[in-house]
Formats: structure tokens, C-alpha cells, sequence
């Protein structure tokens, strides 16, 4: 927690005593109706539970319940039962179509334009002559750049004295009720807290539960558990209407106690929530679509399409798409493992493997398939281990973190047995064992499942008590600070690894460490070529080319490696323009997502934005001349700019901040399968093959949060411009007329050029050089 | 029409369908809360 000075702390400690003094008084002088209903709510609660208890043992009737009833103090006109309920609807659809009411429901309408338009009207003629005035004033020009009118710097005064010590002040107010939560790092990569989440203080709690008291929740509450436990007995479901009427009297004194304007706010407050929660229901929408995709194509993606279609957007989109998918997939399976034998001691292995990630650097799947059948013989052979050889086995075992006591997790297999028939055939533990391991350590996966050549984000957030970990595969609602935190960048693809032929450094440390993980390849057809631009390399080469590489041939057998309870942990997702540059051999092991250009245009998902959107789309047309006319005559910084600033940049900061969030567009991808030769699936009209359409949904939240950068090969183009012997573009010949001279021409060293001056039989200073050469 | 609002109303007469239709909804809502209003008056 936050340490303040001493004064503020007990003025701080002051003010919330006050608070919580003057909320008391309320209760008493203001609420008072509200104690009377929570003592009402004790009673139905109480009697009600005495009822269901008595209910249990066929003595109910021996017990009178008041829920059912409306307090006698408690006045209402809504429908107390089913006949009155029908005689509403009645009412109310005889009223909803009335051509009188409508009639005056617009004088009503008009009565409340009426009023807001006096206001404008008053405050037209104020306005006209403040801008009036303002264009007068402003019309001048003035160059004293990085100045400030007077009345700025007096405004600014102002706000340094009254603003931001107020501001200031609340903050730490709000920080000393609610304080955020310590944040806590260990070494152990499960255990980061590293949440900006806040913990209700004790004044805030003690406030909290008058106001609740106030409001009528708590006799909601109990009266709500006091319905539930009368219903089972009495069967009394016609008296939901008497609750609906209690519920709409008790929730009544929330809409009395505040003022219109107050309930407009707290109502918009309720609303926007409820209108961001369903843009992130409709976003993660698109996810599920987006995985569902991933799992129908399941070999390697190649995204093809011009420059600046998006291909390497798509492909780095679907890279975190696939890590989650699979860490969720094997959690998935290692459950189904879990439930063939439900009484192991998983928590044991779990902690075992959390430890062995801890203690050895080299821990990776191989060393998950050498320890469980290391246990396996051990535990087969226990009776013939000498009590020595056991015990120091355990020993070394236990030095690097292992939590058991014996060679099967402290399982007791001899109440629960060692083996599970699944109707196919007899499952030992130890292998249901392996494969669980294995699973729950992709699940836990210390880095990204990701590898290739360029750098992609991939956020990996845990939630944990120290037991089984949770994973938060939340892409939406995380705040950029948090995500940053929780991050970490894929790992750099060495071609060495994937090469089962002629390697270009065949000592290479890393050369045998790829097992499992989604390799994304920008720019595929240039490294790997096709059978024209191979054309040159020779098979019996001693140096590593495409030819002898076989890249393509590991590309096509790993999967043999990389399987795990059925599931392979690998696959390759490439971009290049066109597929035809790429080898028929690699083309040929998936299939090509076509980038089309269409629907390209964000769309918003958080829903009833558009007035909002309205109001910035105008706003920004008019700011945009403000900008022009402001920064072109004036260097002054004025009162009147630095206020329009002040309200432009809230109307922007919110647009921004939601488009960001929740806008999204849709890519169509063309779908074509390089292994049967075919374009899509399945037959259109007259028999013609018809293409497939799939849909993949972009986030900008998930995809533009600096997950990947689109210009990543800049690096090699920033040298080159750092040669420039001249400097940019700028820098360079222009022509000097609408005609070309024959020197411009040379200029060029075009092979069109040169070919029109052979034509031509034009002599230039380097055609006379070859003839003298 | 000036060639600007011609263009703004091209390029956005989505985003002003989208505006009336909520505009609609909400009077729509609001008039359904001024008939429950009136009918619990009048039951």
C-alpha cells in the first residue's frame, strides 16, 4: 500500500469516518423505511426457513410464512396475481396502440425538446457573439511559436492550484479506500501477480454495507432466499407477481433518493457496461470461429495475395490463435487421461513437473518420456531394488523436485488398481500417466509454442494458488499494461534444426531442439524457392542449398515427432505472394488461404456506438479546419485553442480507445488444396469445381497491440539507405522539363533504355567505351 | 447539395441508418415505459 504523509493520513482517516457518520445518520433520518423492509426480509427469511426445514419432515403447516404477503405498510399498483397481470397486459396494449396516447406521449416528447430548446435558444445569441468575437480576435497573425497568451498562462495558474489538487487529492482518496493489491514476483514463472487489481479497504466495506442496507439490496437478497425456500413446499408460483411488486417498491427507493440528472449518469454508467461486455461477447465470438477454422484446416497454412493484402497479419493472428487452441486441446485430453484413473495423485506429478522446469534448464518433453518409464521399471521392479538403491533413487529424484514418496506418485494402486480397460484395449497407469505429463506440460508451456522469422508477442497470463494452474487466454479484455507484463516474444527459427540434409553449421547447439511448436514463416517462397529459381544448385553440393537441404522432407515427416496422444504439436503457417514461387513439394502439404480484398472496412462490434461514432466523425471534420486555420496564423498558444484541445481530445481519446478495442474486420480466403490439385471443396453448378470462401475475423485488439511488426525486414533496407553516398530521395536528380534527354535517359540505367538506344543506333559515352573496349 | 455533404452522406449513410435506428429504438422504448406508466395509473 501506498504510504502517505502523516496529516493527510489522518485527515484521510477524518473523511472517511465522516463518511461513514453521515451514511449512518441517513440510514436513520432518510432510510428509515429501509430498516423496516430489512427487518420484514429477516422475518419472511427466517419463517420461510423454518417452513422448508418443517417442509422436509411433512410439518410445514405448522409454520405460517409472510413472504407470500405484501407488507401492510407497502402500497403498490402493479398486478398482484395472474388475473390482474392479464388485465395490465390489457391496459397496456390498449394504450400502446391509442391513438390518443401517442398523442400524448408526443406532447410529452415535445414538452422535454421544448425546454432543451429554450436553453439553446437562450444560449444561441451568447455563443454567436463569443465566436463572432473569437474569429475577430483570432483573425490576426502572430509567429511568437512556443508562446502562451496571457490568459492561458492565467488558466493554467488556475488549474495548478484548483484542478490538479483536487484531482490529486481523490486519486489518493480513492488509492486509501481502495488500494491496490501488492504485487508480488517470484522466480517461479506461475507465480507473477503482477494484476493491477484493487481490494476493498475497511471503510470502504463498512460504506458499502450501509448503502447496501440503504438501498434495499440486502432486503432483496433475503427476500429472494426467502421466496426460494417457501416455493418447494407450497407450490406457490402464482405469487411471483406479489415478489415482482416487492422487488420493483424496494428498488424504488435507489430512483427516489437520486435526481434525474444523477440517474441519467449511473443509467448511461450501466448501460456502457453492458454494451462493452457484449463487443468482447462478440469478439471472442469471432475467436471460437477463428479456431474452429484452425482445427478444419489442421496441415500447414500458406497465405497468399499482392502486397499489403494482410498475409503476414493473417498468419501472425493465426499463430496465437493455434499456441491457445493447443495448450486448451491438451489441457482438454489430459483430463480425459485424469478420468482413466480419477483417484491418482496428479497434484503430485503436476508439482513434480512445475519443480523440474525449476531445477533443470535441459527439462523438455524427452525428459518427461525417460522419467515416467524410469518410474514404470522402478515401480515393476520394487520388490527386487534393494532398500539402499530404492531410497537413493528417490533421493536424487526428490533433490530435483519430484513430491512423491515411492515410484508411483503415492498413488494407491492397490485399492484403485494399475490398469483401465477403454474398450479397446488395456491401458496401463504409467502410460496414461506419460501421456497426462506430457499434456499438462504443454498446457504449461514456460514460452511461446511459436518459432519463426520475425518476432511475434504472444501474452501468456496465469491465474494460480499454487496448485493447478488456471490459463487466462483472455486476447480482448486485457489492459495493454498487464499484456506487456505477461509477454513474451516467439522464439528464433534456426533452418539447421529443420534440415535433415547438408546443414550450414552442422554443430549448431540447436540443431535437434525443435519438438513441438507452430512455425510461422513470412516470405516462405524465398527461402525455401521453387524448382525454376533452384534451378542452378546441385543435389551433390557440399554447401547447403534448397536441393540438399531436405528442409521439405523434415517439413514432412516431423509430425511423426511432434504427436502426443494423438494430437500433433506442429505446424507451419508461411506467407508469399504467390504460390506457385514455393516448392511443389512443400505447397503440396496444406493449403493455400487466397487473401481476397474484400470487407475490409472495421467494423465496430460493441454495439449502439454509432451516435458515438457520429459525434467524433464530425467532430474531426470540424477540428481538422480549426487545425488549419489555428496553426497556420497563430504561434501563440491561446485560452481558446488550449479549451477546444481540452474538449476535442476527450471525444477523441474515447472514440479511439473503443475503435481500438472492439473494431474488427472480416478476411475472405479463397481456399485452395495443393494435394489433390483441386480449388476448394465440393461441386458448384454445371459441374465446375466451386472455390471455398472461409471467413477469418481480424481483431485490432488482438492482431495491433504490437504483436508483430508489418515492416519487420526494415532493418536490411535501413542500412542500405545509411550507404547513401547522397542522402534521400530529396536528394536526387529531377527532370528538368516535360521532355527526356537522352543523358536522363542514360541516367536510368534502364534495360529498356538501353535497348531504344540500340535501336536507335544513339552513340552515348558508354556504347563508345564498349567499342573502344 | 454541397459536393462535401454529398460525400459524408456516401461514405456514411451507413452510420446514419445505424443513428436513426437507434434513435427509433429508443423512442420506441421510451414509449413503452411511458404506456406501462400510464396503464399501472389507470389498473
Amino acid at each position: 500500500m501506498k504510504e502517505y504523509g502523516k496529516t493527510k493520513k489522518i485527515i484521510f482517516h477524518a473523511v472517511s469516518i465522516a463518511f461513514i457518520v453521515i451514511s449512518l445518520l441517513l440510514s436513520v433520518f432518510r432510510f428509515s423505511a429501509s430498516t423496516l423492509r430489512t427487518w420484514q426480509g429477516a422475518r419472511d427469511f427466517g419463517l420461510s426457513f423454518a417452513y422448508n426445514m418443517l417442509g422436509l419432515i411433512k410439518q410445514e403447516s405448522r409454520i405460517t410464512t409472510t413472504v407470500q404477503d405484501l407488507p401492510s405498510n407497502m402500497v403498490t399498483m402493479l398486478p398482484l396475481s395472474f388475473s390482474e397481470f392479464k388485465q395490465f397486459l390489457r391496459v397496456f396494449f390498449e394504450l400502446f396502440i391509442d391513438k390518443d396516447n401517442i398523442g400524448a406521449f408526443f406532447v410529452e416528447i415535445g414538452y422535454i425538446f421544448g425546454q432543451v430548446g429554450t436553453i439553446v435558444l437562450i444560449s444561441i445569441l451568447p455563443f454567436a457573439m463569443l465566436f463572432l468575437l473569437a474569429f475577430l480576435l483570432y483573425y490576426t497573425v502572430d509567429n511568437q511559436t512556443g508562446k502562451k497568451s496571457g490568459s492561458l498562462n492565467c488558466w493554467l495558474k488556475i488549474e495548478s492550484v484548483l484542478y490538479y489538487p483536487v484531482k490529486n487529492i481523490i486519486k489518493e482518496y480513492i488509492e486509501f479506500i481502495y488500494p491496490k493489491k501488492p504485487g508480488r514476483y517470484e522466480k517461479k514463472f506461475l507465480l507473477h501477480d503482477l494484476d493491477e487489481r484493487r481490494q476493498m479497504g475497511g471503510y470502504l466495506k463498512i460504506l458499502a454495507i450501509i448503502w447496501l442496507w440503504n438501498f434495499n439490496v440486502i432486503t432483496i437478497g433475503l427476500e429472494f432466499f426467502a421466496y426460494l425456500l417457501y416455493l418447494p413446499f407450497s407450490m406457490d408460483f402464482g405469487n411471483i407477481f406479489v415478489q415482482i411488486a416487492k422487488l420493483a417498491v424496494d428498488l424504488s427507493v435507489i430512483i427516489r433518493f437520486f435526481p434525474t440528472w444523477a440517474l441519467c449518469i449511473i443509467g448511461y454508467v450501466a448501460f456502457d457496461k453492458y454494451r462493452r461486455n457484449k463487443g468482447y461477447e462478440r469478439l471472442e465470438d469471432d475467436e471460437d470461429d477463428n479456431r474452429r477454422f484452425l482445427e478444419e484446416y489442421p496441415g500447414n497454412l500458406l497465405a497468399t495475395g499482392p502486397p499489403r493484402a494482410g498475409k503476414t497479419q493473417v498468419i501472425s493472428d493465426m499463430t496465437l490463435s493455434q499456441q491457445i487452441l493447443w495448450r486448451e486441446k491438451a489441457r482438454k485430453k489430459s483430463l480425459r487421461r485424469c478420468m482413466e484413473f480419477p483417484f491418482f495423485e496428479w497434484g503430485i506429478l503436476e508439482q513434480s513437473i512445475l519443480q523440474f522446469i525449476l531445477t533443470d534448464e535441459t527439462f523438455c518433453l524427452e525428459s518427461i518420456r525417460a522419467w515416467i518409464p524410469f518410474m514404470k521399471t522402478h515401480f515393476t521392479a520394487r520388490n527386487c531394488l534393494s532398500n539402499y538403491y530404492a531410497k537413493k533413487a528417490l533421493h536424487e529424484l526428490k533433490a530435483r523436485g519430484y513430491q512423491g514418496d515411492d515410484f508411483i506418485f503415492n498413488y494407491d494402486y492397490k485399492r484403485y488398481g494399475t490398469e483401465y480397460d477403454n474398450a479397446l484395449k488395456l491401458v496401463n497407469v504409467f502410460e496414461t500417466v506419460e501421456n497426462y505429463a506430457q499434456e499438462f506440460y504443454l498446457y504449461i508451456y514456460p514460452s511461446p509454442l511459436q518459432f519463426g522469422n520475425y518476432p511475434i508477442r504472444t501474452q501468456t497470463r496465469w491465474k494460480t494458488f499454487g496448485n493447478y494452474p488456471i490459463l487466462k487466454a483472455d486476447l480482448f479484455r486485457t489492459s495493454p499494461r498487464v499484456s506487456m507484463l505477461w509477454s513474451q516474444y516467439g522464439h528464433i527459427v534456426n533452418h539447421d534444426a529443420l534440415r535433415l540434409g547438408v546443414k550450414k553449421n552442422p554443430k549448431g547447439k540447436y540443431n535437434d531442439a525443435y519438438d513441438i511448436g507452430v512455425l510461422t514463416l513470412s516470405e516462405l517462397g524465398k527461402e525455401l524457392g521453387n524448382q525454376k529459381t533452384n534451378n542452378g544448385y546441385d543435389k551433390k553440393d557440399v554447401k547447403c542449398t534448397p536441393n540438399n537441404d531436405l528442409w521439405t522432407t523434415n517439413a514432412k515427416m516431423i509430425s511423426h515427432g511432434t504427436t502426443i496422444d494423438f494430437e500433433t504439436y506442429f505446424r507451419i503457417l508461411g506467407d508469399e505472394q504467390r504460390a506457385m514461387s514455393i516448392l511443389a513439394d512443400f505447397r503440396e502439404l496444406g493449403s493455400e488461404m487466397k487473401i481476397q480484398r474484400k470487407n475490409r472496412k472495421d467494423k465496430i462490434k460493441m454495439p449502439f456506438f454509432a451516435w458515438g461514432e457520429l459525434t467524433y466523425i464530425l467532430a474531426e471534420g470540424i477540428m481538422d479546419k480549426l487545425f488549419l486555420f489555428f496553426k497556420s496564423r497563430h504561434g501563440l498558444t491561446t485560452l481558446l485553442y488550449y479549451l477546444i484541445l481540452r474538449v476535442y481530445s476527450v471525444i477523441f481519446n474515447r472514440y479511439w480507445r473503443i475503435f481500438n478495442t472492439y473494431a474488427s474486420y472480416d478476411v475472405e480466403l479463397d481456399m485452395k488444396d495443393w494435394a489433390n490439385g483441386e480449388e476448394g471443396r465440393g461441386t458448384g453448378r454445371k459441374g465446375r469445381k466451386k472455390n471455398l470462401i472461409e471467413t477469418y475475423h481480424i481483431s485490432r485488439k488482438k492482431i495491433c497491440s504490437d504483436v508483430y511488426n508489418t515492416i519487420f525486414w526494415g532493418t536490411v533496407y535501413r542500412e542500405k539507405f545509411k550507404r547513401s553516398k547522397v542522402g534521400g530521395l530529396h536528394q536526387t536528380p529531377q527532370f528538368t522539363d516535360l521532355n527526356v534527354t537522352t543523358s536522363q535517359m542514360l541516367y536510368q540505367e534502364s534495360h529498356f533504355n538501353e535497348k531504344v538506344f540500340e535501336y536507335f543506333g544513339i552513340e552515348t559515352e558508354r556504347t563508345k567505351r564498349a567499342q573502344v573496349g | 447539395m454541397k459536393k462535401s455533404v454529398k460525400n459524408f452522406l456516401r461514405d456514411n449513410w451507413t452510420l446514419l441508418l445505424r443513428c436513426a435506428g437507434y434513435l427509433a429504438l429508443l423512442l420506441i422504448a421510451s414509449y413503452g415505459v411511458f404506456c406501462v406508466a400510464r396503464a399501472v395509473k389507470f389498473m
